[in-house]
Formats: C-alpha cells, structure tokens, sequence
C-alpha cells in the first residue's frame, strides 16, 4: 500500500498506554456506560464464539485418518496417492475409546498438541442434513436434501443459515446474535467480522461490523478533532444523515454511519489497550485476523461487551489440484494460526471464555481426479477452547470404502453427525435456553442428540 | 492520441497465433449494422434531455464526461449506443507492449486507461460486466501471467456484441480457464487407481456461466417445488458427465500431458486423444452424447447441449442487467430482452449486441427510476466510481501515462480479473440485511461493501479528489490529478456552478439538502485564493455522498 503516509492504521496496542481512564475519559458515552453498568467490568461473565470459515470445502480426510490396518488400507484404497502416510500422522488417543486407531495429520501439529492436552476436540464426518440420511435414504431420494449439494456458495450459505433446505433469511449467527445483544451496552459489537459480509452474521436485522486484520481503518481528511478537517467532516457526518428514500442510498448510508461511529468510539477504546505480546506468526492472514479478535476480546470490558461472535476465514481449501503440495501448506498455516489464537487468549485470561470452531462447505471426495480431490459432503472439523471437553473424537467414523455404507457417487461420504447439531451444541454454551435454540436452528428437532457434549 | 490505442482493422488478437479455432476470429474492425430496437416495450427513440443524457453514460461508459453528454443530448439513445457498437475494439493486450519488470502495475495502468479514455466505452463496459460472469482471477496461480490474463480480456472484449455459444467455446479452451478451473491435463477415469475425472470446470461452466443453479422462467424468476426450495437444474450426475467431456485437453506446446514444463497461455488448448474419456455420457434435458468421439465431438455436443438450455437466456441476461442497469429488474423487462437473446431478428440465439441493445432501449432501462425511484437502479461498483471521477474532469494534457495505482484491491475490493475466487467480487443474489433484504430485494455490490471497505473507498475518493488535482501539488508523483479548470472558471457563480457538478457528477439529481451542505461547506474556505479549495470540497462531498453512491 503505497499512502500510508496518507491513512493512518491505528495499530492496535503499540501506542503506550496511557491508562485506560484516559481514553475513556476522552469519550463521555463510554465513560456514561461504565459508571452506569459495573457488570461490564472485566471480571463480568463472557463468553464468545469465532467461526474459522475454511474456504472452499477443507478435506478433513487428511486430516484425522484411522490407522487400525484395516481401516487405513481401506482408506488408502479409496485415496491412492492422496492418502495421508502413517509416517504423516500423529497417533490420538480418544477418551472414550471406541473409533478404534486414529492418526492425526503431522502438519497439524501443534493443534495435536491441543487435543492431548484436551483443549481441542474433533468432530468426525459432519456436514448438512435436514434430517438423519443414510446411503440408501440418499438414492432413493427418499428424505428430504439440503438444496444444491457439492455446489461451494450453496453449501457455504446451508452451513451458515441451518434454515432447512433452501436459502433463508438470516444467518444462525444473526439469529443467535438477536437474541444475546440484549446483553450489552453496544449490539454493533455482538457480530464482528474480519472478512467482510457473511451469511452466518447477517440477517435478522443483524449485520456483521466489518474489521480489518491490520486493524480499525480511519477515514482519510476526515478527522473532527483537526481544526482544518474538521468542517468537511462534520459535513460529510450531517449529508449521511440525511434522509434516503431510495433503498440503496440508504443502506449506503447505514455502512457508513456505523463506520463514523465506530471509528469515533472505538478507535479510542482500542489504542489504550495493552499489547498482547503472545508472537503472531508472520505471512498468516488468519492469524492476524484472530489477533485482531483477541484485541477485542481484551476490550471487552471497556466495551461493555459480554456475548460476541466472530467470523475469520482462511482461503484455499479446495484442492481441484495439486492436493499433496497444497494440503500440507495448509494444515499447517491453520494450526500455526489456531494455536497462536489459543496462546494469545491464554495471555490475556480469556481460554475458558472463547469457543473457537472450524466449518467449511463440504469435506471432499474419498477418490481422486488425478492431482486432487472434488467437492464431498461430510467432513472432520474442530472445535477448541477452555471450555471444550477435549482429547477426544464426538460422533462416528465413517467407513471409507467407496463402495461402502457411508458412500454415495463415487466416493462423497453421507455425514453422520448434522452441523445443526454442532451450531446448537455451540449456542447452547453460549446461553440460549432450549426454546430459542428451537427457533433460532428449525431443523434441530430432526435429530435425536440436540446436544453432542463437546462443551461443558 | 488516442489513435494509437485503437486497433486496425482485425489486429486487435495479433497473438492469437496459427491455433484459433474457427471460432475465435477476430471482430471485424466496424461491426455490422445492428437491428434497429428489437425488443419489445422498447422506450421510444426520442432526443434525450441532459439528465438522460448523463444518465444513459453512467449505463454504458465508465462514466459521463460534460462533452459527452452535450454531444448526445437532442439525440436519441439508440443513435448512441449504434455509435457505440460501431467501435473498434480497444485491446489491453496492446498496451502491454513495453512489458517491464513490475508487469502487474503495467497490466493494471493499461486496464485503467483504457476504461477512462477509450473511445469504444460501451464495449469496455460490456467487457468488464462479462469478466464479472466468466471468471478467472489473478489471485492464484496466474498471479504472474499478466500477458495471458489480457488475452483473456481481450477474448471477452472482442465477443462483448458477438455470440454466446462461440464466446463459451473460447472460454472452454482457454488455457487461461483451463488452468484456472483445472481443466487443463483433466483426464480420463482410470478404475485401478480410483480416479475420477475433474469436475471443477464442468460444475462451474454450468453454475455460473450458463445455466445457473435453479431452473428458470424466462423472466428469470425461479421455479420452486412445493417447498418453495427452486427446482435444480441438474445433479452431480449431470456434474461428473461433463466432466468426463472434458478430458484430454492440455496446453497447445505441452510435451507431456501429466507434467508438462511448456506453458501456453495464449493458444487454445489441444486434445490429445489418448487422454479423452470416449465413453457415452448423459447431459441436460436427457441428451446422450454417443461413445466413441474424439474430445472436440464431444465438446461441441456439450457446449450445444448447455447453450440451447432454456436457462441460458434468463441466466445470462439477468447478470447482464444487474451490472448495467438495475439490481432488480422486474420480470417483464427480464422476459422481453430474453426474447431477444433467444432469437434476435436475424434469427440468431445469444447474440449479445441484440441483448445489450436491448437491456438498454427497453423502456424500463430508460424510465424505471421515475417509476420505481426507491428501488431502481444499483449500488456502483467501487472500480467505478473511482473512474467516474477520472472522466468527470479529464486531466486536459492528453492521455495520462501512468495512473500509479496497482494494488487497488487492497482499497477497493476489486481489480480487472482479481476476484478471489470463481464467485466473482460479489455474487448476483447477495441481500444487504435491512431495508433492501427486507423488501426482498437483492444488492449484489454490497456483498463488498463494509465499514472497512467502505473507510478505504472514502478515503481514496477524498484523496483522488481533494489531494490530486490540478491546483495543487501531490505528494504522488506521476498519480493522475484531475483537471478542474473548467470549475474554476465558474467558482465565482456559485448557483451556477452547483448546477454544473449536479449535472455532472449525479445527472442533476442532487437534493436541496445535499447542495445546501456543499455550499456551506464552500463558505468555510473563504481566505483568499480558496477557489480551487472550494472546488474541490464541493466535489469530494458531492462524489462521497449517499447520493453518488448509486446508479438510478
């Protein structure tokens, strides 16, 4: 970027700090907030929620790989040269004990670690279903489908949504987001994102604000605290004031509203705080997207926050091509940026307040199309935390036979578990009480476990 | 000048080279006479006041300029846009002659200064909205291929008023899509080692740049089963079928199928039959493709297979009038130009220079805003609005050499065939939650902007504006600075020049609100020798403002 000289990035935490009252005294709404409300304060209860959205279909079948011999031969049957090597897989132990052998990808590392120190669990084979399919419900076309199976936006918005079949109106984050911003002083903060819009935040009159990894932006010439800016600022506040009639001018003109305000308030807030010195890896966008969320975390007294969702995502999880160059790379990016999020919140005291979770489109096909994989449909995702009842695998293995019971159409693997059942185990630690989870993930009731018991 | 970036007669494609298929000739340097307007419902061919003027050139330029809007005004819309058509076509592969080190800055510039000064602007018009459908991206492993990704472009703009079945053969074969949709090397099964054909190409030639997802009427709505859930237009059956079509294609100089070293990205692929599945396959609408063909057979029945589907049309046209015209058209307009681009007056199916003709005569693209005024028209793309700028106040010294702005998609959330991934920068049914998704309503463009992305936008806008122009010196170097001489002469009427820049920057739509903030805000540069101070408040206020924002 070529005018920083032109754009000032407020770098999150490496200003000095000045103290905190500082910088709230500098704003009379925080200041208001604080003195009304001291359950704000830091020792108030919290808890948060961060999606890590893995871009494009991740193929968890490289990921965590049974290893008694015959299940691993059937799999390297179905994989061929993509099968993962036992001399690349780390051996897991599960607590409770009946998946038989598991090997967990070496270039997963220091996620592995996570899991034996049972922080980390796994969840094997989920993926989208309106109600329990088998492979012959599948073929018989006898159950109802989620819309558009193996299409990357459709499966990426099903994920999202969990609103049936179909496309719906808001996302189970926004849902949620509804129901839990009553909780705290500023309901723009509930759902925050670092990569743009999504589906998962939006809709129910919620809508994500949007962060940068590299930090809060500011508006260039527009600052109302410098005397020469300070009339075109005011002015460019008051003409996004006034009133649209037309329905694109004014949304335009909700965006950049929020984005004054929060520049204005927040931005103050943040360049108070202690920088979290935990080392963030370099040349990792998703880690330094969950830096900048552990910078909010560690706000989220001043902010008044105590219920938050956040929404990171990492790209280039679907491997058409070049699987065993690509695969490996990213594994470990993923890891290094998880375990660097995991430290950083242990910093800043915040591990048994945090869920962090993976969700992707779809795992992949069990065969082969030369140098890849194509898009499947169940997949082993994870979930990590100090709440987390970690060490463990939740749900069942599927067999990885082509042929197999769990295989349809070459080798795409039916899921087991349903991620409603994952998003409603989330929300229910996050405090919705039974009849909101009910509303907020209608096909929940499809299944017979609305809890899969991977947080306490 | 500008002479030189145009092409002569055929020589746009001077590196198509010996392979082109039959259908990849160049266009014709005067394009043959249009059809007068063919569609039905058509707004009557009457002189356009200035407001339309400006309005018809925020349709189909990168933005209005004052001498195009006096030219066209007293003139009718179909004068214009026959004009238009009639262009030659300007190529970005010819501005990349002096290819250097920093080829992506190279790449870029020549992009940006064909979309503000070319003269054939319908056509570059056309061209991005079709590199928004028919996506490839720098971003992955072309990164490097700056050549090959003009090519690519120059293909798009050669075929902007041609003809859909010949432009998806040349996307098919592109070696730029091949290796993008890893079509290139994609093989035949082989059972022993489990190997399926790659379905990456074939799943998204049929989502995204023919037939889409749900099967629809011809006026783009869709049909649902008893669910309400819109009805598929194929299965992955369909899906793994086309793929094993489109086996045993690879670049035109490899020497090796599995692992070539040579790389053409120019030439359009080759078959090699060997690698051809040559097994009977079943398409859309239950049409089986006989066994025993050779891959370009095959390829043809399928690429006939896709384009006679009755989605196409709907699918195709709908895009086309979202990224010119409206974000919402209704179902009449969709149908009347879907019949157009199904058989045009020649008889023709997917002739683009009909369907875009069309999009624009049709009286809702000329009279929509005063029928529907909240709902019609769309949010501008940021690319857009940067260029609106640029070609609102020409630089008066001519074609600027060097716009110095490359990495616009850190700022801007879009670059010429960037997106970051086959979705596009936004995708056609994105909803901005509230008022535009609660009516129901879709606004494919919010999908990129968000409060940071909005932050960047403003301020580059601010800094094109307020710190780039002619009176006063950037720290920039060779960034262009617009010209605003003109406004300069007019400063000392106020009324009139606020009636000159409502004009220009918004087709004299601005609110009294909107002109009482500028005016106040101009008052409060009152030391001596603010004039071009005041000039340029007015104009970034103007051009960030909610109103501006918007296409109508």
């Amino acid at each position: 970027m070529n005018n920083n000289q032109r754009r000032r990035f407020l770098k999150l935490g490496a200003k000095t700090m000045t103290g905190a009252g500082l910088a709230l005294g500098a704003n009379p709404l925080l200041t208001l907030a604080q003195a009304a409300d001291s359950s704000f304060a830091d020792g108030a209860d919290y808890r948060a929620l961060v999606c890590v959205y893995l871009e494009g279909g991740s193929d968890g079948f490289s990921l965590l790989v049974p290893t008694d011999s015959a299940e691993y031969n059937e799999y390297t049957r179905s994989r061929q040269q993509l099968a993962v090597g036992q001399d690349q897989l780390m051996n897991l132990s599960a607590l409770s004990g009946n998946h038989g052998s598991l090997g967990f990808s070496k270039h997963a590392e220091p996620l592995y670690h996570l899991y034996q120190e049972q922080r980390m669990a796994l969840l094997a084979n989920v993926g989208n279903l309106i109600v329990p399919t088998s492979r012959g419900q599948y073929e018989d076309k006898s159950v109802p489908l989620p819309a558009q199976l193996f299409s990357h936006s459709d499966q990426e918005i099903q994920w999202q949504q969990l609103q049936g079949r179909g496309r719906g109106e808001h996302g189970w984050g926004a849902a949620a987001a509804e129901h839990l911003s009553s909780y705290q002083q500023r309901d723009y903060l509930t759902s925050v994102t670092l990569d743009g819009s999504n589906y998962w935040q939006s809709g129910s009159g919620q809508r994500p604000f949007a962060m940068k990894e590299t930090g809060l932006l500011e508006f260039a010439g527009l600052d109302k605290t410098n005397e020469w800016e300070q009339p075109r600022a005011e002015a460019f506040s008051r003409v996004m004031q006034m009133h649209q009639s037309n329905v694109f001018s004014s949304a335009y003109a909700d965006v950049q509203n929020r984005a004054i305000r929060i520049t204005e308030e927040l931005g103050q807030v943040l360049e108070g705080k202690q920088p979290i010195i935990t080392k963030q890896p370099e040349q990792n966008s998703l880690a330094a997207q969950l830096g900048m969320v552990a910078q909010l975390i560690a706000a989220r007294g001043q902010l008044g926050m105590r219920r938050q969702i956040f929404y990171v995502r990492m790209k280039g999880f679907d491997v058409h091509d070049h699987q065993n160059k690509t695969q490996p790379w990213l594994f470990q990016e993923l890891a290094s940026a998880l375990s660097y999020f995991q430290a950083t919140l242990d910093e800043i005291g915040e591990s048994d307040n945090v869920t962090t979770f993976t969700a992707s489109d779809f795992g992949r096909s069990l065969t082969g199309n030369g140098d890849g994989t194509d898009h499947g449909w169940g997949n082993h995702l994870m979930v990590m935390g100090g709440a987390v009842k970690g060490g463990d695998v939740y749900g069942t293995m599927p067999q990885m036979g082509v042929d197999g019971p769990d295989a349809i159409q070459n080798g795409r693997v039916v899921p087991t578990l349903a991620s409603t059942q994952y998003a409603a185990t989330l929300l229910r630690w996050m405090g919705l009480p039974d009849d909101q989870l009910h509303q907020v993930l209608p096909t929940l009731a499809n299944f017979r476990q609305s809890d899969l018991g991977f947080l306490s | 000048m500008l002479t030189l970036l145009l092409i002569g007669c055929g020589g746009g494609d001077g590196k198509s080279g010996n392979n082109s298929t039959s259908n990849a000739a160049p266009a014709p340097a005067i394009a043959p006479a249009l059809p007068a307007t063919e569609v039905n419902n058509a707004a009557p061919d009457t002189p356009l006041s200035r407001t339309a003027a400006h309005r018809i050139l925020e349709q189909t330029t990168f933005g209005a300029r004052l001498k195009d809007v006096n030219a066209i005004s007293g003139t009718g819309p179909e004068s214009w846009i026959d004009a238009q058509m009639a262009m030659p076509a300007t190529f970005l592969s010819d501005g990349l002659n002096k290819a250097k080190n920093d080829r992506w800055n190279e790449y870029i510039n020549v992009w940006w200064r064909h979309a503000v000064y070319a003269d054939d602007q319908l056509r570059q018009r056309v061209a991005f909205a079709l590199s928004e459908i028919f996506v490839v991206s720098a971003q992955g492993a072309l990164g490097a291929e700056q050549p090959a990704l003009a090519h690519y472009y120059d293909m798009l703009l050669r075929h902007s008023f041609g003809n859909y079945r010949e432009l998806i053969e040349e996307i098919t074969l592109s070696p730029v899509m091949g290796e993008y949709l890893s079509m290139k090397g994609n093989h035949k099964p082989d059972p022993e080692q489990n190997l399926r054909p790659d379905e990456n190409y074939a799943r998204e030639l049929l989502q995204l740049f023919s037939i889409g997802l749900s099967m629809l009427n011809d006026d783009g709505t869709t049909q649902n089963d008893a669910d309400g859930v819109p009805l598929p237009t194929y299965n992955q059956d369909h899906v793994e079928a086309f793929a094993h079509v489109f086996t045993g294609w690879h670049f035109a100089n490899a020497e090796d199928f599995r692992w070539p070293e040579n790389k053409d990205f120019i030439n359009p692929m080759v078959a090699w039959p060997e690698f051809h599945d040559t097994g009977e396959k079943t398409l859309l609408n239950g049409f089986v493709v006989p066994a025993g063909q050779s891959a370009q057979e095959d390829l043809t029945n399928a690429l006939d297979n896709i384009a006679n589907h009755q989605n196409v049309g709907p699918f195709i046209v709908k895009q086309l009038i979202t990224k010119l015209v409206t974000s919402n058209p209704s179902s009449e307009y969709v149908r009347d130009v879907v019949q157009v681009f199904n058989k045009n007056s020649d008889g023709e199916r997917g002739n683009f220079g009909s369907t875009v003709k069309a999009i624009l005569m049709h009286k809702e693209a000329r009279q929509g805003h005063l029928n529907n005024p909240d709902t019609f028209g769309k949010i501008k793309e940021p690319l857009l609005r940067v260029t609106q700028l640029w070609r609102a106040f020409e630089p008066n010294d001519g074609i600027h050499p060097d716009f110095n702005y490359a990495w616009v998609n850190d700022e801007l959330q879009q670059a010429p065939l960037a997106s970051p991934s086959v979705f596009n920068f936004f995708t056609p049914d994105f909803s901005q939650p509230g008022r535009i998704r609660d009516s129901g309503l879709v606004s494919p463009e919010f999908e990129i902007l968000d409060e940071s992305s909005m932050i960047s936008m403003t301020s580059r806008l601010l800094a094109n504006s307020l710190w780039s122009h002619n009176y006063k010196v950037t720290g920039d170097g060779n960034r262009i600075a617009i010209n605003i001489d003109r406004e300069m002469d007019m400063e000392h009427d106020r009324e009139a020049l606020l009636d000159h820049l409502d004009l220009l920057l918004l087709g004299g739509r601005m609110s009294a609100e909107l002109r009482q903030e500028v005016s106040n805000l101009m008052d409060t540069r009152d030391y001596n020798n603010a004039e071009s101070q005041r000039v340029a408040e007015a104009i970034f206020l103007i051009i960030s403002s909610p109103e501006a924002a918007i296409q109508l």
